[in-house]
């Protein structure tokens, strides 16, 4: 028994230093590291205490009850936006349009908040939670079908959808019965009037978080993500629904960036700026990397933006440096975190392998 | 406002976006799709504003501005070349941290948030042209200018030239084409790919420059999009330099239209989507035309076989005979 044990703990152990994996596996931390170094230097460069800001950034986000709610609170969206971009990568392509998906869900919550105002409560807040999902998987549906059937760039059609549909929401803002009557030149909706309490937003977090590992890991339109993504060829090859699976993975990235902005608008903000959702635009991508596509991972992930995000306040509170280092730290760890560790390692291995291959080709001459 | 007045506020706008168009096609020839040139404007027009802050001479800060743009260029090009980092999140990563650093500096630097506004003895200066100067409707559209408008409105022709007549360009097309086969006659495709890649950066943080410049002021976001309309005009000139000029002509009208309009309070939205519309379109377009005829053709051809088309019999009786030959 105590053998067993033993040999089992060897075996994971082993496995854990895998010298392939390895590399892999600590990239994340890398990344993070030389993020956190390159955003120090480029703070001491300014004249200001690198350390004294990071510490007041931990102390905004896990200092008290309030800010660890705080944090949580954006850990959400970015978390679902990480899940949404994710899933898409899976399938193959390259969902950059969460912004773009988030304010056509909002611009339907809003509609529905107009048109259809007495509605009961629950029913309003179902038809909404539809709307907004129906909405942001039709944004997410356009690239995909435009890139699967006739071969056009998924990324720059994102780009372009995202402001196109900022700019119409700024518009029907202005210039239409969504429009706020109290704000005159700002952009800014209706009161949206159905609440989702924190304690639900939470738990329905957690549900989908599981329901998305079971659907990776467990299902099997999750295998057939997996094999589209890794190896399109040979999962046509091996009669797997290439197209379907492309476009469903649309369809969840779709609607877990409609979810996102669900959570936003009626958990949080109970009305609809023009650009609630910019800043939030690719912390799905930095989750998704930083997490290696790992639904854990990426909860992490997501958790320590959100930390940045919420321990923001307290830097521009109790020091001078500039709560704006936060979106610089983040555009680093994204930095960093394209890059594979295992990947360049074996660059720099193979070429070392060449000279020296080189070398004795030389020498036997 | 008139038309001429109009026109010359196009020329004026119109030139950042040319700019940053044209550096783009470089990328865009060898497969890189240039998402991050948003990223190197921003960081063109505050590097310009504070090179020339710094040393008192708008021509040393747009030298400044080129040059470390074009470092930034280089950075992304070792990450996409040498590591292999997929290069839309490597562009997007730096449109995050140029948009994140202009944001943190401008209080170090300036010393105030927001807006910074540069003296105006350190205005670019404007050229009256000779014999345009005396051309009447000509000189309100193309007179009075600073020296890059003129620089820039000739450039297409250049970058045309050096595309179709010279051996770099020659090099670049092949690398975009096909690269195996650049490789196999001895073309170094990875020199080719970090120079057009610095060019980009080099042309685009020109176009910053020119935007933040002319207005003589940097403000937080100032780019608002531009970068992503140049991407637009160079997605409907399919890399074609002097197309994505009369993009950019189409582009900065419709910009000058939105500055007019906007102040007598006519919605100014749908003008300003107009640059990514078009670019959905023109590249959702071709494709769909030739896959609609290619099904034509191929419906057509499966028509003629069940109607039993004589020429058609005629071909396979001879294909059959000449295989059954064999």
């Amino acid at each position: 028994m105590k053998q067993k044990l033993t040999d089992t703990l060897r075996g994971l152990w082993k496995e854990l230093i895998r010298k392939d994996k390895i590399a892999h596996r600590i990239s994340p931390f890398v990344a993070l590291l030389l993020s956190l170094v390159a955003a120090g230097l480029v703070v001491t460069a300014t004249g200001a205490n690198a350390l004294e800001a990071y510490t007041a950034l931990f102390k905004g986000a896990l200092g008290s009850v309030s800010s660890i709610k705080q944090t949580i609170r954006y850990t959400i969206p970015i978390f679902l936006l990480g899940l949404s971009f994710s899933v898409c990568s899976r399938g193959g392509f390259f969902a950059i349009g969460q912004e773009g998906q988030m304010y056509a869900a909002a611009l339907l919550l809003v509609c529905v908040q107009c048109y259809l105002p007495h509605l009961p409560q629950p029913l309003m807040m179902i038809l909404m939670v539809i709307c907004g999902i129906v909405a942001a998987v039709v944004c997410a549906l356009i690239p995909a079908i435009t890139k699967h059937y006739f071969g056009v760039n998924e990324a720059m059609v994102f780009v372009m959808l995202n402001y196109i549909s900022l700019l119409l929401v700024e518009y029907l803002f202005l210039h239409s019965p969504l429009r706020n009557p109290d704000s005159a030149s700002y952009p800014k909706s209706i009161a949206v009037a159905p609440t989702i309490s924190t304690v639900a937003l939470y738990i329905g977090v957690i549900a989908i978080l599981i329901l998305f590992i079971l659907l990776i890991k467990k299902s099997i339109p999750g295998y057939r993500l997996r094999m589209v993504g890794q190896n399109t060829a040979y999962a046509k090859a091996s009669g797997l629904p290439v197209t379907q699976t492309i476009l469903f993975s649309a369809v969840l990235g779709g609607g877990l960036a409609g979810l996102a902005s669900i959570s936003e608008v009626l958990g949080v903000y109970h009305v609809v700026y023009n650009n609630f959702a910019s800043a939030l635009g690719f912390k799905g991508v930095t989750v998704a990397l930083l997490g290696m596509h790992n639904p854990l991972g990426m909860l992490f992930a997501s958790l320590l933006l959100g930390a940045l995000q919420g321990g923001s306040v307290m830097l521009s509170t109790t020091t001078d440096v500039s709560p704006e280092i936060v979106s610089v730290v983040e555009g680093f760890i994204m930095f960093f975190s394209s890059v594979n560790l295992a990947v360049m390692i074996g660059r720099i291995t193979d070429s070392r392998k060449r000279r020296k291959y080189h070398k004795e080709e030389r020498a036997a001459q | 406002m008139n038309i001429t007045q109009l026109l010359g506020l196009t020329v004026r706008l119109l030139v950042p976006t040319l700019l940053v168009a044209l550096g783009g096609i470089f990328s865009f020839r060898i497969k890189v799709f240039p998402l991050g040139l948003e990223g190197y404007m921003l960081a063109g027009c505050f590097l310009a504003v504070t090179g020339t802050y710094l040393f008192g001479s708008p021509y040393l800060g747009m030298a400044f501005a080129a040059i470390l743009v074009m470092l930034l260029a280089l950075i992304f090009a070792f990450f996409v070349i040498e590591l292999s980092v997929n290069p839309v999140i490597c562009a997007f990563a730096i449109n995050t941290i140029v948009a994140g650093m202009t944001r943190f500096l401008m209080i170090p630097v300036f010393g105030s948030s927001g807006r910074i506004y540069l003296d105006s003895a350190l205005a670019l200066p404007r050229f009256q042209v000779p014999i345009i100067k005396s051309i009447p409707i000509v000189a309100d559209i193309f007179n009075n200018h600073s020296a890059l408008v003129y620089v820039a409105l000739l450039l297409p022709f250049v970058i045309q030239f050096v595309y179709y007549k010279t051996n770099y360009g020659l090099s670049l097309r092949a690398t975009g084409a096909y690269e195996e086969a650049a490789v196999a006659v001895g073309i170094s495709t990875r020199k080719v790919r970090y120079i057009a890649l610095m060019t980009t950066g080099c042309l685009a943080g020109l176009g910053g420059a020119q935007l933040s410049l002319t207005a003589n002021l940097f403000n937080v976001g100032m780019t608002d999009g531009r970068g992503f309309t140049a991407l637009a005009a160079i997605v409907l000139s399919a890399g074609e330099p002097i197309r994505a000029f009369l993009g950019c002509i189409l582009f900065g009208l419709c910009d000058a239209l939105v500055l007019n309009l906007s102040s007598e309070g006519i919605p100014i939205q749908f003008l300003s989507m107009l640059p990514y519309i078009l670019a959905i379109l023109f590249a959702v377009m071709p494709p769909v035309i030739r896959k609609l005829s290619e099904r034509t053709a191929f419906s057509k051809l499966q028509l003629r076989i069940r109607q039993n088309d004589p020429e058609i019999l005629a071909s396979r009786a001879f294909h059959h005979s000449v295989n059954s030959e064999e």
